[in-house]
């Protein structure tokens, strides 16, 4: 495990020895810097005093929802309970600097973060704590001052469209206009767009104008905005301790933006139930771009090639150790350095070689002695001869130095592969390399030089080198799947990442790359962090569920509270598992027949299917499937409750096939409902005609053409596949004897706990007495833990909240919110 | 032992903590029907432990207990709660309650690996 410090915060690694610590201690660094600096643009001193930093952080998230919203209505509530709960958050980390397994310590900055973060999320309405995290996404247009883009103020000062004097318009981004307007380099385009809308619907506000905002935008004012190049904007975002400034963007770049932010947002939420790590995901895809390849599609390209080229060094580098390997070694076992020291001193040995001494002995050190004994005095004969036998000799330490320096070209050529991969270029020193004797290249201390390391103790080590993870993959297999991949790529085969498996791709590789955690400690921490913002919002969403609901009845009979914890329980539980809710069905059901589906805030019902954009075959598919449902006809094996969305969605069918495709209906049903040519002609000319619908409504309610049987079968065999899939875990993980009755969850036989633990906990297990005085007890938490034992799983956040509230005699803690547009 | 959070934003999130941790074993959770896998896990742990706390006290204390819930007394079963479950308050409640959680904590990862197999050798369709 590298144990390299995060940039952005305290270093962990060094203080912990505990895996799982040392991830969450990442994780909560994480939590800080996305969601609490780059979604929420919070600039928290986390270390000042405990009063000061609640206070800081209360205002500073309070003025943002206030200045991105226009205002929030029951400000005062909001403002009283978010102070108090972030200081609650800081208490409960006093003393308590501990996360994981209970033995391992993640240091208090980070504490602090992770329980500030819990505790704004808790105290915060989930509707504008959406809106913040997914519309008020702070874009670091200009580090380090982040800067709204949800929406912000131009000056108009045009004469021609400023005819009555200058003013101001504040733009409202979240709007989804600007999002799916023309881009903003086609200005004519743009501004053919605009021109037809109402100030409203474009979500322009007019400060100082005569302009009304049910007004049409003029053409000039479109034309102008379209070719706006760059615009100063002014910060509305401005807070406590942040720079008063304004700054230089051109709305084409906002747009750009905007848009890839909507289109990350789509591809993330694309059939995955947690929003907050879509969300989380999203932000990190628009902070950090070279991550966006992970999802795969056009930018996956690069990340392949890259990857590519690392498998093929990886498999080079591997070679040339094999090679090194197979090399021989000088049978002397002299050191390098050695080597070099004795061909210095060969031309001096060679000098000391005195003709017509009795015989010649050169020492070149370190062991080697050459004796030339010919038994006399060297005449010049013998002379020669001599100089045979030592240039032979030498030709000898030749040979052996080229071996040497055979090994050190391909050793140099290995320690040029390594630093390459290690991008240190300054560690190029082959002495250092070679003396090396622990487990990392950078920092070698040379005193630790081993004269005696053997090429082959030295190869090993390269080869187990942690960070260069030569081992432990079959490179070349792996380059033969990437390039693969390449073609596919090419050809147009990959299919890109979305949903859950897009969210946990992002983020884990944020981790590796950004907080310095190897592969597999990077799926652990993404892995930890979308498990908990699930588990967490689930809980928090039937917190303001029961809190609407419950409240005014908490304080009645046992039958009202009980059957209010049974229903909301009820509810939320076939929401999760049986699949049989209607918003839940009827998302099925377009997820079945193929219909694109949105998330769109400024629409109540936060799902939005595409129904204008599908085709016909569609259309006619997913009307007919839902008419089986509803009447739980064959193939359907449940039933579609006829609710007031549901039926909502349907007559946004009818009127879709109607305005798009009159013609196409009419030459299915026309025949069997006796449609006249007339009758054809006239619907086709204006279908919305009362009469017209009324004719195509009853076509719809015959019987659907034969080739489309199959079509409703698949698409229902689909929807009860997810219906029978919900129950089928919930028993598999719950057992066989779980239902759901009223008081909550009935588990069947399998607990947690497989064993009785009174064993394990007998010290106390029976021991515990009545408590002497209750009034020292906390009667809010007390009634949490009473109204939880009732309904258990995920209502017990919901009941914490509520019971809190309840027995303290506090309103409901839902804040109603403004709206810009 | 672990000094844990019984305070009424604490206590839900030592369970969601506490299956998050045990998640890090599990392979991604990206397949259809992890979710609800994530979600009926968090009732079983949640329900897990009521079971486990009541199991834990007097029989005194339990038949008490059942008394009120019979008679649909909604303070009387508050007050129980203080007599009984006042992990803030009473040291021994706290008590048992940690060891509890100290327990599940150690069962769990396996359990949920259990779980987490045997959802997807019957969901794989």
């Amino acid at each position: 495990m590298t144990n390299t410090p995060d940039a952005s915060a305290t270093p962990v690694g060094d203080l912990l020895d505990e895996p799982s610590a040392d991830i969450l201690g990442r994780t909560a660094n994480a939590t800080d810097e996305m969601l609490l600096q780059y979604q929420l643009g919070l600039n928290l001193d986390w270390m000042a005093d405990a009063a000061t930093l609640a206070a800081t952080a209360s205002q500073q998230i309070f003025q943002l929802i206030d200045t991105t919203r226009h205002g929030i209505a029951n400000a005062d509530e909001l403002r009283t309970s978010l102070e108090p709960s972030i200081n609650e958050a800081l208490r409960r980390v006093r003393g308590r600097l501990r996360i994981p397994n209970g033995s391992s310590v993640i240091p208090e900055r980070q504490m602090r973060a992770l329980e500030v973060s819990k505790a704004i999320f808790q105290s915060l309405d989930k509707k504008i704590f959406d809106d913040m995290t997914r519309h008020a996404t702070l874009h670091i247009v200009n580090p380090p001052n982040p800067f709204n883009l949800s929406q912000f103020e131009i000056l108009i000062d045009n004469v021609k469209v400023a005819a009555h004097g200058k003013f101001s318009i504040i733009i409202d981004t979240r709007n989804t206009f600007w999002v799916e307007a023309p881009p903003l380099n086609d200005p004519a385009a743009f501004a053919n767009a605009l021109k037809g809308m109402t100030l409203e619907q474009a979500g322009i506000r007019i400060v100082n104008s005569p302009l009304r905002h049910d007004e049409r935008i003029p053409a000039n004012m479109a034309y102008y905005l379209a070719t706006q190049s760059v615009v100063e904007m002014q910060r509305r975002d401005r807070l406590p301790g942040t720079p008063n400034n304004t700054q230089n963007i051109s709305l084409m770049d906002v747009q750009r933006m905007l848009r890839e932010q909507h289109q990350y947002n789509r591809i993330l939420r694309d059939g995955s139930d947690n929003s907050g790590s879509a969300a989380f995901a999203s932000s990190i895809l628009m902070r950090y771009k070279d991550i966006a390849s992970v999802l795969g599609g056009p930018g996956e390209k690069s990340e392949v090639s890259r990857k590519l080229e690392e498998a093929k060094s990886k498999r080079d580098i591997l070679a040339l150790i094999e090679k090194l390997g197979s090399l021989s070694w000088p049978s002397t076992k002299h050191t390098w350095a050695e080597n070099t020291d004795i061909v210095s001193k060969q031309a001096a040995e060679l000098g000391k070689i005195v003709i017509g001494a009795a015989g010649v002995r050169i020492d070149m050190g370190y062991g080697l002695i050459y004796d030339l004994n010919i038994g006399g005095v060297i005449d010049k004969n013998q002379a020669a001869i001599a100089v045979q036998w030592v240039q032979e000799q030498v030709r000898n330490a030749n040979a052996e130095i080229a071996e040497y320096q055979k090994t050190l070209g391909a050793l140099q050529s290995v320690a040029q592969k390594v630093m390459n991969i290690t991008h240190d270029a300054s560690k190029t020193d082959l002495t250092k390399m070679f003396t090396y004797t622990g487990d990392k290249i950078t920092g070698v201390d040379e005193t630790q030089f081993k004269p005696n390391i053997s090429i082959s103790t030295y190869l090993d080590e390269v080869r187990n080198l942690s960070d260069l993870n030569l081992l432990g993959a079959d490179h070349t297999q792996e380059i033969t799947k990437l390039e693969q991949q390449i073609k596919d790529i090419d050809a147009g085969k990959r299919t890109a990442l979305t949903g859950d498996a897009a969210q946990h791709a992002v983020i884990a590789k944020y981790f590796e790359q950004y907080h310095h955690c190897s592969p597999s400690e990077a799926q652990q921490a993404a892995q930890y962090l979308r498990s908990q913002m699930l588990l967490d919002r689930q809980t928090a969403t039937m917190t303001d569920q029961i809190a609407d609901e419950l409240v005014p009845e908490v304080r009645g009979r046992w039958r009202a509270v009980g059957d209010v914890i049974a229903n909301t329980f009820k509810q939320g539980t076939l929401n999760i598992f049986d699949g049989a809710t209607d918003r839940r069905m009827l998302a099925n059901i377009a997820l079945a027949c193929g219909i694109r589906q949105r998330y769109i805030p400024e629409r109540a019902a936060r799902d939005f299917r595409d129904w204008e954009g599908a085709t016909y075959p569609q259309l006619l598919t997913a009307y007919h499937t839902m008419q089986a449902f509803i009447e739980k006809k064959d193939p359907a094996k449940v039933r579609l409750p006829k609710t007031q969305r549901v039926i909502d969605e349907m007559k946004r069918i009818i009127a879709a096939i109607t305005g798009k495709h009159a013609s196409l209906l009419l030459r299915d049903f026309g025949a069997a409902q006796n449609i006249t040519g007339e009758q054809a002609e006239a619907i086709k000319k204006d279908p919305t005609k009362p009469e017209h619908m009324r004719m195509i409504l009853e076509m719809l309610q015959g019987d659907p053409p034969a080739g489309y049987a199959k079509r409703i079968q698949d698409a229902a065999k689909k929807v009860n596949g997810r219906h029978e899939r919900g129950w089928r875990i919930a028993k598999t993980v719950l057992g066989t004897g779980w239902k759901v009755g009223k008081g909550g969850a009935v588990l069947g036989s399998q607990y947690v706990i497989a064993k009785p633990t009174k064993a394990a906990y007998g010290a106390v297990a029976g021991g515990v007495k009545k408590t002497a005085n209750t009034a020292k007890g906390n009667k809010g938490t007390l009634a949490t833990f009473a109204l939880a034992s009732l309904a258990g799983g995920p209502l017990v956040g919901g009941l914490a909240a509520l019971a809190y509230k309840a027995v303290s005699g506090e309103k409901s803690k839902s804040t109603s919110y403004a709206t810009a547009a | 032992m672990t000094d844990f959070d019984f305070s009424p934003t604490g206590f839900p999130a030592i369970f969601t903590t506490m299956i998050a941790e045990a998640t890090m074993e599990l392979p991604p959770l990206t397949q259809e029907g992890d979710s609800e896998f994530l979600q009926a896990m968090q009732v079983l742990v949640t329900q897990t432990f009521w079971t486990e706390y009541f199991a834990g006290l007097s029989a005194e204390a339990n038949a008490e207990r059942e008394t009120i819930v019979a008679s649909q007394d909604v303070d009387a079963f508050i007050q129980w709660f203080a007599d009984y479950a006042d992990f803030e308050g009473n040291p021994e409640c706290r008590g048992l309650a940690q060891a509890i959680i100290e327990e599940m904590k150690i069962e769990l990862p396996a359990l949920m690996k259990e779980k987490y197999d045997a959802v997807h050798s019957t969901t794989v369709a």
